[in-house]
């Protein structure tokens, strides 16, 4: 406070004072240590107020953005490292990019929105094979909590995959658009749906299915 | 990636999975003592009841700390992270927010410590800036577009004067004005006594009257 307290009041009396908190004795002796003092009165409002101003302008609850995907990745790092809380594990890797270092690479804004319609794709990386973990690159955010959604490189298909999981069929009314894809082929129920790359295509770059449950399979492709 | 897909909404499947099915019991209402003690039991379901509930109070409080949206978001993951690993050290002898909060002190003081900003030593470009896109603060209203520009500067004013406040005693001004905590709850949260909470309570009121006089004089 700018007034200047009676020496008998330390600080701690002077804050518990400003707030209210003290007892009646003590109530009854700072008053009259103040008594004729109505700068520190005012002083003591002007606490106050300043208290109001912090209250109506710092928000005590604001919810971080993306909040669901705040959670899900916690409970990504959670789940992979341990079921059980003792785990000494259960740590962000250190070269893990920030989420925000995320929002400022160009792939990013796509996945994001991929990610945030809850789409499912499986794409696939041969005839014949499901990806093996050491192929995983990312797991995404489904903001569904039925839908588990991954993400690796296939060398066999050079191409990237999105495997999302836990989501019925497709309509075939819905437009499909991404980087570097320049068509595809119409979505047939039951059947994967390949789309070619741009810069190159003569190759599948990712392949749609249902996500049916069973094991995805590539169909021959041209 | 060589292709990433960007689609209109698709529908999700109807089918119950494992983990709704675990979290159904969990609702709203349970108790932070009940939901900690299903954590300790190995349930992750419980804590993500936990997260979902405690998230906007450790994210503002981050904000309102470090006056940095973008690294107060990674810092809340951290804090949940590292409240996860400590659970089983977690005795229940202090109310689960109030330890959530000092791990979220500890966090940001470690984080203010390293960027060393705390005492405005390093200019921070990001300090002061309105809350990052997506971010939303509850309860929501709208005010009057003249109403939203004087809260704009006035909350610029605000976290500008934060600034000028050491870590120490910002963090007990804002668990105390911001959070309304008890003396008791600072004190178990910023790991001091309850006179140091006093103290600093007195010595950041003064520093703050200083620094926002014209601010708040013009509104009584």
């Amino acid at each position: 406070m700018n007034a200047n307290f009676p020496h008998d009041m330390n600080e701690e009396l002077m804050t518990r004072w400003i707030d209210g908190q003290l007892s009646p004795e003590e109530q009854v002796s700072v008053n009259r240590l103040l008594a004729g003092q109505p700068l520190l009165g005012r002083e003591k409002q002007a606490a106050l107020h300043l208290g109001g101003l912090l209250r109506t302008h710092l928000p005590s609850t604001l919810e971080p953005p993306s909040p669901d995907f705040f959670t899900s990745r916690i409970m990504d790092e959670i789940r992979a490292s341990s079921s059980m809380p003792v785990a000494k594990n259960v740590k962000v890797p250190a070269g893990t990019p920030s989420f925000w270092s995320w929002l400022k690479k160009p792939w990013f804004a796509p996945l994001a929105s991929a990610a945030a319609v809850a789409v499912v794709f499986a794409a696939l990386n041969g005839p014949h094979s499901n990806p093996s973990p050491s192929m995983e690159t990312a797991r995404i955010y489904a903001p569904d909590p039925n839908v588990v959604a991954k993400a690796f490189y296939s060398d066999s298909a050079e191409a990237t995959v999105i495997d999302l999981q836990g989501l019925q069929p497709v309509p075939n009314d819905r437009e499909i658009r991404a980087f570097d894809l320049a068509s595809s082929e119409p979505a047939e129920p039951g059947q994967p749906q390949v789309f070619y790359a741009a810069s190159a295509p003569d190759r599948a770059a990712v392949v749609l299915t249902s996500g049916t449950g069973q094991a995805p399979r590539l169909r021959e492709l041209p | 990636m060589d292709a990433v897909l960007t689609s209109p909404m698709f529908l999700p499947a109807a089918a119950e999975s494992p983990v709704a099915a675990a979290e159904s019991y969990e609702t709203d209402s349970t108790g932070d003592a009940d939901l900690v003690a299903r954590c300790q039991a190995g349930q992750s379901q419980a804590f993500e009841t936990l997260v979902v509930r405690y998230r906007g109070r450790v994210y503002a409080m981050i904000v309102n700390m470090t006056g940095n949206d973008a690294d107060a978001w990674d810092l809340s993951q951290e804090v949940f992270l590292k409240a996860w690993r400590a659970l089983p050290k977690f005795e229940a002898r202090s109310q689960f927010f109030t330890w959530l909060y000092r791990i979220t002190h500890n966090v940001t003081y470690d984080w203010l410590r390293k960027r060393k900003i705390g005492n405005g030593m390093e200019f921070d470009d990001a300090m002061g800036q309105t809350p990052a896109a997506g971010a939303v603060t509850v309860p929501h209203h709208e005010p009057e577009p003249d109403t939203r520009l004087r809260n704009k500067e006035i909350g610029g004013r605000i976290a500008e004067a934060l600034k000028e406040l050491s870590p120490e005693h910002r963090s007990v001004m804002l668990l105390k004005e911001v959070e309304g905590l008890s003396y008791q709850e600072i004190a178990e949260t910023v790991g001091c006594t309850l006179g140091t909470v006093m103290s600093r309570l007195f010595y950041a009121r003064k520093r703050l009257q200083t620094l926002l006089r014209d601010v708040y004089e013009s509104q009584i």
